[in-house]
């Protein structure tokens, strides 16, 4: 009985995150995609809108059409088309219906939504001196659900923490895009500000330079993904200016930041480094030799600063954990793919 | 009995009157108030960004409380999941507005133009919008008030001065 209560408290949950998505779409598109039953919902990452194209959806097992009554087809002529008006009426609500508070986000190309559901736009871009001021006639529209996944971090932090001093390996996480990065970030940081009981780990204090909003899907300044009691995040600032600012006034044990590789990181690393602060960061990558082709990021190699750098993977599935490199000797921690 | 028929009948008229020399004497103030209250918003669109919805309670807060309903309502389309568009949540609540004060389809027809335009494009956008929409009402409150002075005084003695003609005429 009180089993049963459960699911039903957990599936009512599920439909309000559900809802609470949808509604941030036009009606028609709201609608159909209301009708898309339960167990392909699960799967869904993104849900893609594109002006005069067929309504897509991506899937954790590749992408599909909907038609108009809320079928999944692999055929994109019997989809629902999107129209102009779907688009418009879609970024009205996204907005609340003033395009001028999101200025910044739409000079970025993105913005993010309550729950930490990012949009990615693309539209015609407005130049201002050569730069992007903004974009109009906005035309893709790219909704990536965000997930949180309690718990992926687990297999990684016995390789992550220092249990002799209580604290973490300057580490950095490597994966192809769409490997899991991001969300196995987000759990180690949750992780390491709460305190890891079972392995005796108290909790640190985190500093997180959150650039594009993807780490803690901050809506308002509010991060809407659990980060942990001891986590201070600052949202959409730039990683080098962000880093200092937090060892300047927030004394981080440790500092999360998102994709390294631009020439101000370098130096922030270092500040961070003689500040004492921990470094926990990610890369776009395939294999060491891949990022040792990036000027930044080999220059940050060769200073062997990273203790730990993990690589991410899909041969056991997304965000398989394919290796594990102990930056000091350069040898493999790890025997086989775990996931 | 005649009496109190040929009393009612010019009270009823003198009455009438009175409301068409309100809407003369009202007209200028409200079309004041709107200027206000759009000054308002401006401000909160140009330095806050603030979206809408939370900009129009602001603004419903500083109105004065003939206006204050409106703004108040049109932000309660916006948050409705039924999905509105801004323009059709302002044309709902201009005509709204319409309905219960002296403010006539001139008036409306310049905020109207504003359905279109409020939300959809950069701030820089919305304020030149803005500041042309508030020129415009500054000149039809300039019209109504040139007219307001005489007009609101001759319809106060108009109403009773034809009821006691109709008397005259029909007793």
């Amino acid at each position: 009985m009180s089993r049963l209560r459960l699911i039903n408290a957990e599936s009512g949950v599920k439909t309000q995150a559900r809802g609470r998505i949808l509604n941030t779409l036009a009606v028609p598109i709201r609608n159909i995609l209301g009708e898309v039953s339960g167990d392909i919902w699960e799967g869904v990452e993104e849900i893609r809108l594109r002006q005069n194209r067929p309504l897509m959806l991506v899937l954790d097992r590749g992408d599909c059409f909907v038609d108009p009554r809320g079928a999944i087809t692999p055929s994109a002529f019997k989809a629902y088309i999107v129209t102009g008006d779907d688009m418009k009426k879609t970024l009205q609500l996204m907005s609340s219906c003033s395009i001028y508070s999101l200025e910044e986000e739409l000079r970025q190309g993105f913005l993010t939504l309550k729950g930490g559901h990012r949009v990615g736009l693309t539209g015609k871009t407005v130049l201002e001196q050569g730069r992007v001021r903004l974009l109009k006639h906005i035309t893709g529209l790219n909704l990536r659900l965000a997930r949180e996944l309690p718990g992926v971090a687990d297999k990684a932090i016995p390789y992550l923490i220092d249990e002799t001093k209580n604290t973490i390996y300057h580490s950095l996480l490597v994966s192809p895009p769409q490997g899991g990065k991001t969300t196995l970030l987000r759990d180690i940081i949750r992780q390491i500000s709460h305190g890891i009981p079972s392995l005796g780990f108290s909790g640190l204090k985190v500093g997180v330079v959150d650039e594009r909003s993807e780490i803690g899907g901050c809506c308002a300044g509010v991060p809407q993904m659990d980060l942990g009691p001891r986590t201070d995040i600052l949202d959409g600032c730039p990683k080098a200016e962000g880093m200092m600012m937090l060892i300047r006034s927030m004394s981080p044990q440790v500092i999360a930041t998102d994709e390294l590789g631009r020439g101000e990181d370098a130096e922030a690393v270092e500040e961070a480094l003689h500040a004492g602060a921990k470094l926990l960061t990610t890369a776009h990558g395939y294999s060491l030799a891949s990022l040792r082709r990036r000027p930044i990021l080999s220059h940050i190699l060769a200073e062997r600063i990273f203790e730990r750098i993990l690589f991410l993977g899909f041969s056991l599935g997304v965000g398989t954990l394919e290796a594990v490199i102990d930056g000091e000797s350069n040898s493999s921690l790890l025997s086989k793919p775990l996931r | 009995m005649k009496f109190t028929g040929a009393l009612l009948v010019i009270v009823a008229c003198g009455l009438l009157g009175n409301d068409v020399a309100r809407g003369y004497a009202q007209r200028p103030r409200l079309l004041r108030s709107f200027q206000t209250a759009l000054q308002f918003l401006e401000t909160e669109i140009n330095y806050g960004a603030t979206p809408l919805p939370e900009a129009f309670g602001k603004v419903a807060a500083i109105a004065e409380p003939q206006l204050a309903p409106f703004f108040l309502q049109v932000r309660e389309k916006l948050l409705a999941p039924q999905a509105l568009s801004f323009q059709e949540a302002w044309e709902w609540g201009l005509k709204d507005l319409g309905r219960y004060t002296v403010l006539g389809p001139r008036e409306l027809d310049l905020l109207l133009s504003l359905g279109g335009i409020l939300g959809g494009s950069d701030r820089k956008d919305q304020v030149k919008h803005l500041l042309l929409t508030l020129q415009q009402l500054k000149e039809a409150e300039a019209r109504e008030r040139e007219k307001s002075g005489p007009n609101e005084r001759m319809w106060r003695y108009l109403g009773f001065l034809l009821g006691i003609m109709l008397i005259l005429t029909f007793y």
